[in-house]
């Protein structure tokens, strides 16, 4: 499989989930391919060896068998290791640093034999050392590889966020589905959203907090609905891609519906969408968490829970409120006691 | 109004605060009359319990006049006399309807931090953290109510607020511990800590026809009242005897068929492990001390139930499973479903029973709280259970 972006979504994500007969497979990205991990563990080492040869060449050029050697050559060569060992953990488009890794490991091993032509070197060090430059190059060039590979999507999957949460809900699948397909009601449960307007059947316009007041902005399209059962959904414009599906499923033992939703954020996609979530302390973990609380509350109480210190914005201690304006709580007569 | 906010570690002042407001339909505001402090509020004073903010009000033992009621209130009335359970429950959703309030799956609006803690959020709780909910407590003037038709209590005329202030939490709590135990004609109960919660469980435990009830604690005078006024049998002083030899030979070598942890996470003990929980909760990689829990698991019958019903907050270390596992031992724990047992508990008050205001030995006004909690954490000699009036 090529590797691409994968906005505007992969329709086979969804047609994963799209035979409901059971529990679909849910997409675990903390497992990497072998061949991610073996290039995060090498993006460690090299940082690692930079570090060392950065900081204390001399010491590495003795025990590689360098004995008149300044320093300043190693240290350059360390920087390029650091580099790279960043670049493979920042994991983004690993199979060109471990790409870069095996050139390195080639002008490595060329230094080695001009070091072995210095008088005054210890050519047995030299030689052990090319050995493992050698099998170090070897790794490189099958970690590529692999990247290149087969596995190269999971590598891009190491780059999506995958947030996935659920709550069992006292009703019934489709009342629960009309209540969500009601896109207009999605900001009385997920309190980040200011507002999410329908353009035509499918697409609509969304509006979030963002940091310090400011709102953020994006259109999206249900790509998949299911009355009852599924609604699917991803970004079409907007500062980071996204997609998500929400599921509508019987629970065991007549306890109504289980509603699960699963969320992927292309991060490096916009990196401004990272940003939006750091800075405005909204992980969307928690806020769809929070939601799905939200939404049980509102089914099975008839509101969303409040207490004196979650009805204000961020941190509060749990005091009442100054002010409250909400009339709509109050009997018609406040005398009479709600009798 | 004012109000006994928690402002750090060992600090609490009484403040003026806004008065609250009705913030869901089913909202009721009270008038406070009288509310206690709890041993668990000690918890939060020695600042063990995580998640609290500095100003927020305490208190979660509470009773009052009902003064203003939301639209969707249909029981209660204003001027109505309540006492108020100390779990929030909506009293629909699937742990309600199987009578487990304190598990309520709707009333804590901070559930997914308690589900980062504790892996599932049980119910909301006044005024004891904001991973229970964050909300105010009812150590104040008037006090927030949520769901009011679900867990205030109605008192009858003729009761006092002394007499039936504790169905808020204690009473139920201790009682709910003896339950657990599963109390047959001629069992022996052995009691860890002769705190208030302690005195109600021996109470409980008397009135649920256990025939041996041993307390275990080491102030005399809390000992002196559980078998005096609470009903114990046998005191046994943790400074003087040792525990579990001593359980042995009153049990003629079985162990008391039950064995309910009244303590928590704050025990105290001898010894070297002891000693070592003390350090390791300081440094803060253990966040409970369970001392009294280990020793309630060891001295078990075989076979035998250890109910828990002490707070615990986190997590503790050395602790015996190879005990529990090998001798068929039974843990049974909760915070109370106080709504579950409030009307058998008042009716066995009303019937003269028991009149659990036994344990009040200080009455303040709500300015001296903060007198109170330190009076209840220094001289456990002298002070049982702290009320504040109105």
């Amino acid at each position: 499989m090529e590797t691409q972006p994968l906005a505007p979504a992969a329709p086979a994500a969804h047609s994963e989930i799209d035979d409901l007969g059971g529990r679909p497979n849910v997409e675990i990205t903390q497992d990497a391919a072998p061949g991610v991990r073996v290039a995060q563990a090498l993006g460690w080492l090299s940082v690692g060896l930079g570090l060392t040869q950065i900081i204390a060449p001399r010491l590495v050029e003795r025990m590689i068998g360098v004995n008149r050697g300044s320093g300043l050559l190693m240290r350059l060569v360390g920087l390029r290791e650091l580099a790279n060992g960043l670049g493979l953990l920042g994991n983004r488009r690993a199979a060109a640093w471990t790409g870069a890794r095996s050139l390195g490991d080639a002008i490595d091993l060329g230094l080695l034999a001009a070091a072995a032509l210095v008088p005054g070197n210890d050519r047995g060090k030299l030689a052990k050392t090319a050995l493992v430059v050698l099998g170090a190059g070897a790794l490189d060039v099958w970690v590529t590889d692999q990247l290149d590979g087969d596995d190269a999507r999971q590598a891009q999957v190491a780059r999506v966020t995958h947030v996935g949460k659920s709550v069992t809900i006292d009703a019934s699948p489709h009342e629960l589905y009309d209540y969500w397909r009601e896109l207009s009601n999605l900001p009385r449960f997920l309190e980040h959203l200011r507002s999410v307007t329908a353009i035509d059947a499918t697409r609509s316009r969304w509006v979030a907090d963002g940091p310090q007041n400011t709102s953020v902005r994006w259109e999206a399209e249900i790509v998949e609905d299911k009355p009852g059962r599924l609604i699917a959904w991803q970004s079409t414009t907007g500062p980071f891609e996204s997609r998500g599906s929400v599921r509508f499923l019987t629970a065991p033992g007549g306890r109504g519906t289980e509603v699960v939703v699963d969320m992927h954020y292309d991060l490096m996609g916009g990196m401004a969408g990272k940003l939006v979530a750091l800075v405005s302390g909204r992980a969307p973990g928690l806020e769809i968490g929070l939601g799905l609380h939200r939404l049980k509350q509102i089914f099975e109480i008839g509101e969303p829970m409040r207490s004196d210190a979650s009805i204000h914005p961020g941190l509060h201690c749990a005091q009442p409120p100054t002010y409250v304006e909400r009339d709509d709580l109050l009997p018609d007569n406040r005398l009479s006691g709600g009798k | 109004m004012r109000a006994n906010c928690w402002m750090g570690k060992q600090h609490v002042e009484v403040e003026t605060v806004p008065d609250p407001s009705i913030l869901m339909r089913e909202d009721a505001i009270i008038r406070v009359t009288s509310t206690a402090i709890c041993g668990s509020d000690l918890h939060l004073f020695n600042g063990v319990m995580p998640t609290m903010e500095k100003g927020d009000v305490l208190g979660h033992e509470f009773m009052g006049e009902v003064v203003e009621v939301g639209r969707g209130v249909k029981k209660l009335a204003i001027g109505d006399r309540v006492v108020v359970p100390f779990p929030i429950a909506c009293g629909r959703c699937a742990q309600c309807r199987d009578e487990m309030y304190s598990l309520c799956e709707n009333s804590n609006p901070n559930a997914v931090i308690a589900e980062k803690v504790l892996g599932h959020s049980p119910a909301g709780v006044f005024g004891y953290s904001h991973m229970l909910g964050g909300f105010a407590g009812g150590q104040a003037e008037y006090v927030r109510v949520p769901f009011a038709d679900v867990g205030p209590l109605l008192v009858p005329d003729g009761l006092t607020d002394e007499q039936v202030l504790f169905l808020s939490d204690i009473f139920p709590t201790g009682y709910m511990g003896a339950e657990m135990c599963d109390i047959a004609s001629g069992d022996v109960i052995a009691v860890w800590g002769a705190g208030p919660v302690g005195q109600m469980a021996i109470a409980s435990a008397r009135l649920l026809g256990a025939e041996r009830i041993i307390v275990i604690d080491n102030v005399p005078a809390r000992l002196q009242m559980a078998l005096e006024r609470a009903g114990a049998t046998d005191v046994l002083n943790f400074d003087e005897v040792d525990v579990l030899e001593a359980l042995r030979e009153l049990t003629g070598g079985r162990g008391p068929d039950a064995c309910i942890d009244c303590v928590g996470m704050e025990a105290h003990g001898h010894g070297p492990l002891y000693l070592l929980d003390r350090v390791k909760q300081k440094l803060k990689i253990e966040t409970d001390r369970p001392t009294a829990l280990r020793q309630a698991i060891v001295a078990c019958k075989s076979g035998g139930v250890v109910s828990i019903v002490g707070v615990y907050g986190g997590v503790v270390d050395s602790f015996p499973i190879g005990s529990i596992m090998n001798r068929s031992l039974t843990i049974r724990s909760g915070q109370c479903h106080v709504q579950r047992y409030m009307p058998k508990l008042l009716a066995h008050i009303e019937r003269g029973d028991i009149d659990p205001s036994f344990i009040i030995t200080h009455r303040l006004g709500l300015e001296d709280a903060p007198r109170g909690y330190q009076t209840f954490l220094d001289d456990k000699d002298a002070c049982m259970k702290v009320v504040l009036s109105a």
